[in-house]
């Protein structure tokens, strides 16, 4: 997912917690990146400060890399996503839709395209602080 | 933990002013005609109109149109798709080419939100959609993510 369009759906998920929790400020907003987004921090970073509104004016964004593992189901091997093995093509093709790993990577024990991604998808929201609105 | 894809898709849907999803119980009767040619017909009559093809196991529409080899999205805080004989198209096929897409039923429920959640259609009159056959789990979830189908 583009880094702009990633920072504003993270913005819009915090904005809604927010108001559930009845916060009337964000203060910190800690995200979890998976390696196969290929997500860049500054850039994701720079999008959630030109993109966030007030709730957020004094927040600090929290960006984690989360390594990738991947699980073949036919053999159980493990193993960890190599950007470096992959043209430019075909690494932007995963950067927007990580599922499209699965037209291009096979297992490097028995040649399976059938793996599971156990860690490194996707973008979460892993949690927010701020403050509460009082009574 | 939060996916914070889902908070935007009906925002993306937001300009699209009504969307007609091509779905039946099973495969092979002709959904992706039919939703090619609908496309088509309403780009005739004057719409601006946008074809999604959601059918990740077997994409057929770029076939149907004769997408141009080399035609993709453009990055703008998104992917805004390309536009051709006045129809805008969306598809996997971009991203993943000839080659076949082993996917599992998790992996198609991301693939799907991924696509809903970055694609950006702009205004449009009418959004066709060629949806899977069947009514398992990317129906579903086009169902409980799309407020409007």
């Amino acid at each position: 997912m583009h880094e702009w369009a990633l920072a504003e759906a993270i913005l819009a998920s915090a904005k809604q917690v927010a108001e559930q929790e009845s916060l009337k400020e964000v203060t910190e907003v800690t995200i979890k990146v998976g390696e196969l987004q290929q997500v860049e921090p500054p850039i994701l970073r720079f999008a959630l400060t030109q993109m966030k509104t007030d709730l957020f004016r004094n927040a600090k964004f929290h960006i984690l890399k989360i390594n990738s593992t991947l699980k073949c189901r036919v053999c159980a091997t493990k193993w960890q996503f190599n950007l470096k093995k992959l043209d430019k093509a075909t690494a932007e093709a995963i950067h927007f839709v990580p599922e499209a790993s699965h037209s291009f990577i096979k297992c490097p024990k028995c040649g399976s395209p059938d793996f599971e991604i156990i860690n490194g998808r996707g973008v979460w929201l892993q949690n927010i602080k701020g403050v509460k609105h009082n009574g | 933990m939060v996916d914070p894809r889902i908070s935007v898709i009906n925002q993306r849907l937001s300009g699209i002013k009504r969307i007609v999803a091509v779905s039946s119980g099973k495969g092979g009767v002709g959904k992706s005609v039919v939703a090619t040619a609908l496309a088509l017909l309403l780009v005739k009559e004057g719409c601006r109109v946008g074809l999604f093809d959601l059918d990740f196991t077997g994409p057929s529409t770029h076939i149907i149109l004769g997408v141009p080899k080399g035609v993709e999205p453009k990055e703008e805080k998104g992917l805004v798709p390309p536009t051709f004989d006045g129809l805008t198209y969306m598809s996997l096929v971009y991203f993943v080419g000839d080659n076949p897409a082993p996917l599992r039923g998790v992996d198609v429920s991301n693939a799907l939100i991924e696509l809903l959640s970055v694609t950006q259609w702009g205004e449009l009159d009418f959004l066709v959609i060629d949806m899977p056959p069947g009514i398992g789990d990317p129906v579903l979830d086009l169902v409980r993510l799309v407020e409007r189908i």
